[in-house]
């Protein structure tokens, strides 16, 4: 390994783990924030850095704060080594996952080829279930280290959960492998094609509804949160935990959150595939001369509409100034657009340039398709009640595991 | 080098597997001891067989015992560390004997092979599970099914009594 495949190694580690770092403090936001407008309310508004409160992003810092800052509470009587261990092993498993997954094609610079992706591994899939797998020890340490009732119950039911839906999670992940012939994260999102209607979730819907409805049970999340069920066990296998350690389980569950949309994206919604771009790619060039400057255009007069809603006296504080702000910023950038498609930037992108700008654009494709499915956990979590116990063993095991049964059945049939 | 380090590992976990006296930490020591055991795998270019072996022992049967040791809650009884059972030092000797007996088998019959070459990626696993090894991997999975209706058989007639007692 020479210093150069190092250095790329040591990036794409460091740009996977600063991008499912820097979900948690979004996904936390706009948690507070959808849960807010879902129910009627504004949600996080108060906290303030001189003023500054971006609809509520602030709010995040006093939440770190005040985390650090509370004491840290270990029970008498428990095994300290296992009490500390288990958040730790939560939050490491759930950012280990990402390491199969393709944020971009291969692109081939002169001599270099570099691919977004970590550990390219033959068995891609079955890294994830086997990783996933190892999530649920985590939870059930913990629970069992608190040595409280309400943990040990949090815990004994957290496991019960996912051992459930790993079956019925991994029996429809196989019509997935035998649609695509490959368990290579990179060539199943290959495969799928630029065109969305080839892509698995048109192809497969029964195992993309089984997979979703799996992603929830794995997660712990609404509606089925009974791991830690507030009005049953107080917080379940995080009861006991305070301090940065309760921190710890959080953060976990957001990369969860962030790490199951990834896996889910890449598999069913086309990963890094930008749709329709086998149309736009022979014309790019084109579409950069001519979009550059009709985007500059939009920006600049968007920012100058902003601006111009500025009023002094609707808040009475900072808040008034940030239509200003943003719509300043956005005239500057699309000024700055201008500027460059002026001197001729549209025609300079070409060659490896261009191969770089493509792999830019499809990992802004894959965060947003990402980001969306994010959304759509936030949103479920608001919308719908938990589910009574004896409900989600009935829904696992006797209506998900038999319809993943039937849909590797009727794949293999038209599959040739 | 690597093969040494991971190996000493596998023995250090598993010794202390058995010389841990809670049962619910030597069991999290037992799932240590498997996930260095599929480090062996990965060494011998097996990325299927050490998948598997993360997913189906270290995931799924280990959270089965940790799941029963915390229900059963053992805790409370006194455990020691060496127990004069005669089946536990019987079934240990027998262990040993036959460990150095096949070591001992196959020196005599020449060493160990320098290479053996095995497709371990997961289209030559499959490829050999369907030509070569179709029937034993079919008996396998009858046994498998056996064994389930077995467990499920069973279970079924203890509910039935307990049903019965009210």
């Amino acid at each position: 390994m020479t210093l150069t495949d190092l250095i790329i190694v040591i990036a794409k580690v460091v740009f996977v783990m600063a991008t499912v770092l820097g979900m948690i403090p979004l996904l936390i936001w706009w948690e507070r924030k959808g849960a807010a407008y879902i129910q009627d309310r504004r949600g996080p508004n108060r906290a303030n850095v001189l003023g500054i409160r971006l609809g509520g992003i602030i709010h995040n810092i006093a939440d770190v704060i005040k985390l650090l800052f509370k004491e840290d509470i270990i029970p008498s009587r428990t095994n300290k080594f296992l009490f500390v261990i288990s958040p730790l092993l939560v939050l490491f498993i759930s950012i280990v996952i990402t390491a199969v997954i393709p944020f971009a094609a291969p692109i081939q610079i002169g001599d270099l080829f570099i691919k977004f992706q970590v550990a390219d591994l033959n068995v891609g899939i079955l890294y994830i279930l086997a990783i996933s797998s190892m999530g649920v020890y985590g939870v059930m340490i913990g629970g069992w280290a608190s040595r409280s009732s309400y943990s040990l119950i949090g815990g004994v039911r957290s496991s019960a959960q996912m051992i459930s839906y790993e079956v019925a999670l991994g029996l429809s992940l196989i019509g997935v492998l035998l649609y695509s012939g490959t368990a290579r994260l990179d060539e199943i999102v290959m495969f799928q094609g630029a065109n969305i209607f080839d892509w698995n979730f048109v192809r497969q819907p029964v195992a993309f509804i089984l997979f979703l409805i799996c992603l929830f049970a794995e997660t712990n999340r609404n509606p089925f949160d009974l791991p830690e069920g507030e009005s049953e066990l107080v917080g379940g296998y995080h009861t006991e935990y305070s301090s940065i350690k309760f921190a710890l389980f959080f953060m976990a569950e957001y990369v969860h959150i962030a790490v199951g949309s990834m896996i889910l994206v890449s598999l069913f919604f086309g990963g890094w595939q930008i749709p329709f771009f086998n149309l736009i790619e022979p014309n790019l060039p084109q579409i950069l001369k001519y979009g550059l400057p009709i985007f500059s255009f939009i920006a600049i007069i968007s920012g100058a509409i902003l601006s111009g809603q500025t009023k002094r006296s609707k808040w009475g504080d900072l808040r008034d100034y940030e239509p200003l702000l943003f719509g300043l910023l956005l005239a500057c950038s699309g000024i700055l657009l201008a500027g460059l498609s002026f001197i001729g930037l549209a025609d300079k992108i070409n060659g490896d340039i261009l191969k770089v700008f493509i792999a830019i654009l499809q990992i802004a494709t894959f965060l947003i398709k990402t980001l969306f499915f994010c959304w759509f956990f936030i949103w479920v979590r608001w919308t719908l009640p938990r589910f009574r116990y004896d409900q989600l063993m009935n829904l696992g095991w006797k209506i998900m595991v038999p319809l993943a049964l039937l849909n590797i059945l009727v794949t293999s049939i038209f599959i040739r | 080098m690597t093969f040494y380090i991971i190996s000493a590992l596998v023995v250090f976990t598993a010794a202390m597997v058995i010389l841990t006296k809670n049962p619910l930490i030597s069991a999290i020591w037992l799932i240590l001891c498997l996930i260095f055991q599929s480090a062996i795998f990965v060494l011998l270019n097996a990325h299927l067989v050490a998948a598997l072996q993360v997913l189906l022992y270290a995931g799924a049967v280990m959270v089965l015992i940790l799941f029963t040791i915390m229900i059963i809650n053992p805790e409370k009884s006194k455990w020691k560390v060496f127990s004069g059972d005669r089946i536990l030092v019987g079934s240990g000797i027998i262990y040993l004997v036959g460990a150095v007996g096949s070591v001992l088998f196959i020196l005599a019959k020449g060493g160990f092979k320098e290479e053996i070459t095995v497709n371990g990626s997961l289209e030559g696993v499959g490829e050999l599970l369907l030509s070569k090894y179709a029937v034993p991997f079919e008996l396998l999975s009858l046994l498998i099914i056996v064994t389930v209706i077995g467990t499920i058989s069973i279970s079924r007639r203890s509910y039935n009594i307990s049903q019965n007692d009210k």
